[in-house]
């Protein structure tokens, strides 16, 4: 008799067993609406050709339709592979090999091939489509000749068979695989673009990415699920992404329900943070941003270092942080912000001491201080004159004084090139690569991307070592060497990273911290449960 | 009348020509180069010069201005209006896929406005010294005094957001749900500034003589007050309609932001900002024309009201 209950016991377990366990865990499911806003400019266009990288609204969008041959893992940032499933690089590490993968379509049907790859890529370069990104490919053998007309396709990109591609570069690139997962490189079909045209393929594209295209309508634009996605169907049937540009009015729509998903800003997050509710359901992260205040290295007391490191013992940012972002923020130690594999934990950077500020400007000649203007936007409260403004106070206490110069950001830029100003205040980062993000420190870039004019021998070979060492932990170290060096001559006031934050109601499962923009969500793992009032059927 | 119309269509074309010469010289004073400005949105702090080059030269940027100008103008003539700087996409596309909205926001709010306005002015004026018509002119001072921006979130947050009656933003395809809430705050200002005016009209009129004498010759209250104050006063209301209505069209641009509307306004504030010529130019030169047009209507409302003007007008 024992044996039998005991057996009798054991299979009732069993069966109860699974469904404890599934009652306790959320399973994913299929369908319903996902609506959310963008905050930043209006989508211009879903096309990469003209797509820039700054126009984040196209940009959250177009990774939805397409997909190129890598990409980054939303949240450890490593490249993954897309339509490439595998790939390889030469010993001299100038030729990448691309394995297509099989069985990826796009959404008319069609299997991607690696011709498809040559097209998109040479589209991006030719000179009378007018590509914006064109810095992804200038780096391939052949492209010189292309883009003067003397040659009709880059001899660099070869079709060796249907499933593989070579790429060969003029030099080592280490960053050229980030290149492959920017937006600019997504993989697109010709036969798609040439049977509508440029303008009509801008508004009506055909991608290969994991939902297509529905309708877009004002402001609005609509995406279904696409059930031929190599990485199996999407959970949710559609998305709908608007754009609405004043911050209270997307508050407003979140709190009424309207919007599943949002990115916060400072102000909503403050008042988010305190709601039962709404902090239940909030992920946070930093993003690939450094704000700072930039100093003309070549201009009056910002020759001196100690100068510079003055600005920097000077300002209390913790506080700032806290009081003036709302917490909104990172304090920053040095150039990376802590989700990039440059990353160093251990790095100190400068912290709050406005005596050891007045006793370096002191030592540097300037017992009295000094006047400086900075230029900046004019609004933005993270990166502009607004945050410039904000701590002032700290700068006069110890004699600096600021004259803060709103201005438009394209004359800044062009200002700031010319080496016609003395300080500005911008956030720098948006690049994935360690060593793209920090190569604006390079004295090669003086003149375009260095802002600072900066120029540091030391800091320059170590930055070249970098870019020739392919080995990952390796090219860390000179990173990071390179980094300490920064920190310690300060061309810039390093001033906190980006914190993105995202609320969701609370029937939205699998939302990520991404860390290139939080509005870059992977839609294609979030679902909605039955709660939601759009939750389909 | 029609020739006093036709003459003051034709009067049009100059004066818009002129406005956006005008334009055209102070947009290439401000300082900014769009090729620039192109350039470095690509990629942060990493300008390609030769790329500002490049962009210099299919924009035509380096001719001379008088050059440049009338080779835009020329290409107005044939219907093109050229290319955006910012987006790519052909401005002719971009105008006819806003206007509509801005119109239609305008169109709609202008009614609001004047009906609302007229009625809430006439009937405070009827009663003029009760609480009727002391309510009435706070809230005329209340509605001129405060911003749209803020009367725009108010309403999402109320209408939207606590009594979730209305969709808190967006165009919705012109539907009347989404359309309401931008409608009734721009309109809202305006309606005030009618309503007070329309008061004062109506208040000057009715001490006439002649309405005493309508009134001595027994015609009921009802016809003396519209046929006689009302329509009378018509007059200088119909002035301060004409004359506000260019408020009304600017102040469509914090609406649009405030509600995420896709119309005109939002374009030329980012033309402006991101000095994307082509697409300003455009932009203002169909405002423009909207503005003149409707400004006619408004004149020609004038000889329909007072058959004074139509008689001055024949000769």
């Amino acid at each position: 008799m024992n044996r039998f209950l005991l057996a009798g016991v054991l299979v009732l377990g069993l069966l109860i067993a699974p469904a404890v366990i599934a009652v306790g865990e959320a399973q994913p499911r299929y369908g319903g609406t996902f609506v959310t806003a963008i905050p930043y400019e209006e989508i211009i266009g879903l096309d990469p050709l003209r797509l820039t990288i700054w126009n984040g609204s196209s940009v959250g969008v177009i990774i939805q339709i397409h997909e190129g041959a890598v990409k980054w893992n939303t949240t450890t940032l490593e490249i993954e592979p897309a339509l490439a499933e595998s790939w390889q690089l030469s010993e001299d590490a100038r030729i990448y090999t691309l394995h297509v993968r099989k069985g990826a379509k796009f959404h008319n049907g069609r299997e991607v091939v690696a011709q498809d790859f040559k097209y998109s890529f040479e589209r991006m370069m030719d000179p009378e489509l007018g590509g914006l990104s064109t810095y992804l490919f200038s780096g391939v053998v052949g492209v010189d000749e292309y883009v003067a007309g003397t040659a009709d396709e880059i001899s660099g990109i070869v079709v060796v068979s249907a499933s593989e591609l070579r790429v060969t570069l003029k030099q080592i690139d280490v960053s050229f695989l980030h290149n492959l997962c920017e937006p600019g490189a997504v993989i697109v079909p010709q036969e798609e673009v040439d049977a509508i045209g440029l303008d009509a393929f801008n508004r009506d594209p055909v991608g290969a990415g994991p939902f297509k295209f529905g309708s877009w309508i004002g402001n609005e634009i609509t995406l279904e699920a696409f059930d031929g996605y190599w990485g199996g169907r999407p959970y949710l049937d559609t998305i709908k992404l608007a754009w609405r540009p004043e911050p209270g009015a997307r508050e407003a729509a979140f709190d009424a329900g309207e919007l599943d998903g949002l990115a916060a800003d400072p102000t909503s997050y403050a008042r988010w943070k305190e709601d039962p509710v709404v902090s239940q359901h909030m992920i946070e992260g930093p993003e690939l941003w450094t704000r700072h205040i930039g100093f003309n290295t070549e201009w009056g007391p910002f020759r001196l270092k100690k100068v510079r490191q003055a600005f920097n013992y000077a300002i209390d940012k913790v506080t700032m942080v806290e009081s003036y972002l709302h917490g909104k923020a990172y304090p920053a130690t040095g150039v990376f912000p802590p989700v990039m594999d440059a990353y160093d934990p251990e790095l100190k950077g400068y912290g709050y001491d406005p005596e050891k500020a007045k006793e370096l400007l002191a030592e540097a000649g300037y017992p009295d201080g000094f006047t400086v203007d900075i230029v900046g936007d004019p609004t933005s409260p993270d990166w502009g004159i607004p945050a410039v403004v904000a701590v002032m106070p700290y700068l006069e206490a110890v004699g600096i004084h600021v004259n803060p110069i709103p201005t438009e950001y394209g004359a800044m830029v062009e200002q700031v090139m010319r080496g016609d100003f003395e300080g500005w205040v911008d956030a720098f980062g948006g690049v994935v690569s360690s060593l793209n993000y920090i190569n604006g420190f390079h004295s090669s870039n003086i003149g375009t991307s260095n802002w600072a004019r900066y120029s540091n021998p030391a800091v320059d070979a170590l930055l070249d070592l970098a870019g020739r060492t392919t080995d990952d932990d390796t090219r860390i170290a000179y990173l990071r060497a390179a980094e300490l060096l920064i920190v310690e001559d300060a061309p810039i006031w390093f001033d906190n990273y980006n914190k993105a934050v995202y609320v969701y109601q609370p029937w939205v499962h699998g939302v990520q911290p991404c860390a290139v923009d939080i509005t870059y969500q992977d839609y294609e793992l979030v679902w909605v449960d039955d709660t939601s009032p759009r939750a389909g059927g | 009348m029609l020739g006093f119309a036709v003459r003051r269509v034709l009067q049009i074309i100059p004066t818009l020509i002129i406005l956006t010469m005008i334009l055209f010289v102070l947009m290439s004073i401000l300082p900014g180069d769009p090729a620039f400005i192109r350039a470095s949105a690509v990629k942060q702090g990493r300008i390609d010069l030769e790329q500002v080059e490049r962009l210099r030269e299919e924009w035509g940027l380096n001719d001379p201005l008088p050059v440049r100008y009338f080779r835009w103008l020329s290409g107005v003539l044939r219907g093109d209006l050229g290319r955006s700087y910012r987006t790519g996409q052909d401005v002719g596309d971009m105008l006819k896929e806003r206007l509509p909205v801005t119109l239609r926001l305008v169109i709609l709010s202008m009614l609001v406005a004047v009906i609302g306005g007229v009625s809430l002015g006439f009937i405070a004026a009827m009663h003029q010294g009760t609480i009727f018509d002391l309510a009435a002119m706070f809230l005329a001072v209340a509605g001129m005094s405060i911003p749209e921006f803020w009367s725009g979130l108010m309403l999402i947050l109320l209408v939207g957001v606590t009594w979730r009656l209305l969709p808190t933003g967006g165009y919705g395809g012109g539907d009347l749900a989404h359309i309401a809430l931008p409608t009734l705050t721009l309109g809202f200002r305006y309606m005030a500034l009618i309503a007070r005016v329309t008061r004062s009209s109506v208040l000057d009129v009715a001490r006439n003589d002649y309405v005493r004498t309508a009134r001595g010759k027994g015609l009921a209250e009802r016809a003396v007050r519209f046929r006689h104050i009302l329509r009378n006063s018509l007059i200088p209301i119909t002035t301060i309609i004409g004359l506000e209505f260019g408020w009304l069209l600017a102040n469509t641009v914090v609406i649009e932001m405030v509600f995420g509307l896709p119309g005109i306004g939002y374009l030329l504030v980012m033309s402006v900002l991101r000095k994307d010529l082509v697409a300003m130019q455009g932009g203002i030169l169909v405002i423009a024309a909207v503005f003149l047009l409707l400004n006619l209507v408004v004149d020609l409302l004038y000889g329909f009201l007072d058959p004074r003007i139509r008689y001055e007008r024949k000769g």
